[in-house]
């Protein structure tokens, strides 16, 4: 177990910042990978490559990759393009930087985690958010693979699906049924950042013995 | 008394048991050429459905299979028809083709799929974009097909084939893992929203199949996973044939989102 884990952070979505001071507030040391967009003179390879050895140069070493998977806005509208491009996207993403690190940790004989971070309707699916299912279904198909692909090399895989958190704004409705959950039930309130970095060191310090698990922190949102 | 018919197509039993409670359904099936989608779609004919037949490069099993089905049903039951569906317009082409010549598509079952496996270290990124592309762009663009197509308050069945990959997980299949849990997730949102219509959407998880990826694993993992399995065989695209009918048919009304895993109890949670 590691008291101070050394976690990569990687995403641009609006709360990763917010995020990034909690954990180090929490006693992790932070490497926050913004990823610029990709250009025609870099590909999604080399930049994740230029990441992950950046952030492994500043850290001195990586623990623990945590993956935010990109927020998405609900859409009335069917659009299969859009579906398929954010999976795909979302997918390279992930393996791409898992491509990246895992032999640095192996390298380094750490016992690492990958930590991905997606929306709760990965796991459920939800009405009006076909992308952000998908992808977010992607990451959780991918995460389980990798899980039993890199047990090996003692890195662990597991998702966070969360709900509703403060700071993501996805612009999904609450249903009837989640409406009642909140009401009658005083569940699936509105969470944090703040709950999500509380998982995400659990998990980021080890010891925790489990992965190829989808642990969803949604106040009940889902159970 | 149940009816079993030889299928020539595919070596193995259809027993279509009960009443033919698919009498008079549109079908269309995508990957019909390929042993699951053969299996399924001989087994649909059997139960009294109309039948697409849809393949992409082998026209002879499709062209093949329709002939038989015909043959033995003394009448036009199934037709095949050619489509690359990881193209949008020539998907949408497909589902009208198929859609005109039936006079409606009330189910529809894909059975596409397809694999490249490899460890993360040697996988590149177009070898991500042609995996999500090839599972789940079909799955995408005929679902979405249909829903423009066929009316609100008709007959609807979505079934979408993906895989024990993608409930579970496997070594060295991490894209194809992707592929197939973006299809039950996706799944499980349009099954959220086309319940307003009457219709459903789920998916079958087989196991590794015979035939497909059991044939060329290691002979230690395939005898690890057999090992493994309460029933101690491997899948075969029968197996699969079951789960097909009754999840298209009027008794599974209210099943919708769901993932139907036939494993064979290797996978019970």
């Amino acid at each position: 177990m590691v008291s101070h884990p050394r976690i990569w952070l990687l995403g641009r979505e609006t709360y990763a910042g917010a995020l990034a001071d909690m954990l180090a507030a929490q006693g992790a040391t932070v490497h926050h990978s913004e990823e610029s967009d990709a250009t025609n003179a870099e590909s999604a390879t080399e930049r994740l490559e230029r990441s992950a050895e950046a952030a492994h140069a500043a850290l001195g070493g990586i623990d623990a990759l945590v993956f935010l998977d990109r927020m998405r806005q609900a859409s009335a509208e069917p659009d299969p393009d859009r579906v398929l491009t954010e999976t795909i996207t979302a997918s390279q993403r992930l393996f791409l930087a898992v491509r990246a690190l895992a032999p640095r940790m192996a390298k380094d004989g750490v016992e690492g985690n990958v930590i991905v971070i997606c929306d709760d309707a990965a796991s459920s699916g939800r009405e009006g958010f076909l992308a952000g299912s998908a992808a977010g279904g992607a990451l959780i198909g991918m995460s389980k693979c990798l899980a039993k692909e890199l047990g090996r090399y003692r890195i662990a895989v597991n998702v966070l699906c969360h709900g509703f958190i403060e700071g993501i704004d996805t612009g999904v409705q609450l249903t009837v049924h989640e409406q009642m959950l909140f009401k009658v039930m005083g569940l699936a309130r509105q969470g944090n950042p703040g709950h999500l970095a509380a998982n995400i060191l659990h998990l980021a310090r080890g010891g925790h013995w489990m992965t190829g698990q989808v642990l969803r922190v949604d106040d009940g949102l889902i159970i | 008394m149940p009816n079993t018919d030889t299928n020539r197509a595919t070596g193995g039993s259809v027993t279509a048991s009960g009443p033919a409670s698919l009498a008079g359904r549109r079908v269309l099936i995508a990957g019909a050429s390929g042993a699951i989608g053969a299996a399924i779609a001989a087994a649909v004919a059997d139960a009294g459905a109309r039948v697409c037949l849809h393949y992409h490069r082998s026209s002879g099993p499709a062209e093949r299979l329709a002939e038989r089905i015909n043959a033995e049903r003394g009448q036009s039951r199934a037709f095949p028809a050619q489509a690359d569906l990881t193209d949008r317009e020539a998907a949408e082409n497909l589902f009208d083709r198929a859609f005109d010549r039936l006079g409606g598509v009330d189910v529809l079952i894909n059975c596409i799929g397809t694999a490249r496996d490899d460890s993360i270290m040697m996988l590149t990124e177009r070898d991500a974009d042609l995996m999500l592309r090839g599972n789940l762009a079909p799955v995408v663009y005929l679902c979405e097909a249909m829903r423009r197509r066929c009316a609100a308050g008709d007959y609807g069945r979505i079934i979408n084939i993906t895989s024990i990959t993608g409930l579970v997980g496997q070594p060295m299949r991490s894209l194809y893992g992707a592929a197939k849990g973006a299809v039950i997730a996706y799944t499980k949102g349009l099954a959220r929203e086309i319940a307003g219509r009457g219709w459903t959407a789920n998916c079958i998880a087989p196991q590794v199949l015979d035939g497909g990826i059991a044939d060329v694993m290691k002979p230690q993992v395939r005898a690890a996973i057999m090992g493994s399995t309460p029933i101690k065989r491997s899948c075969t695209p029968n197996d699969l044939v079951g789960a097909a009918l009754f999840l298209a048919s009027a008794e599974a009304g209210f099943i919708t989102g769901t993932v139907l895993n036939v494993t064979g109890g290797l996978v019970t949670w």
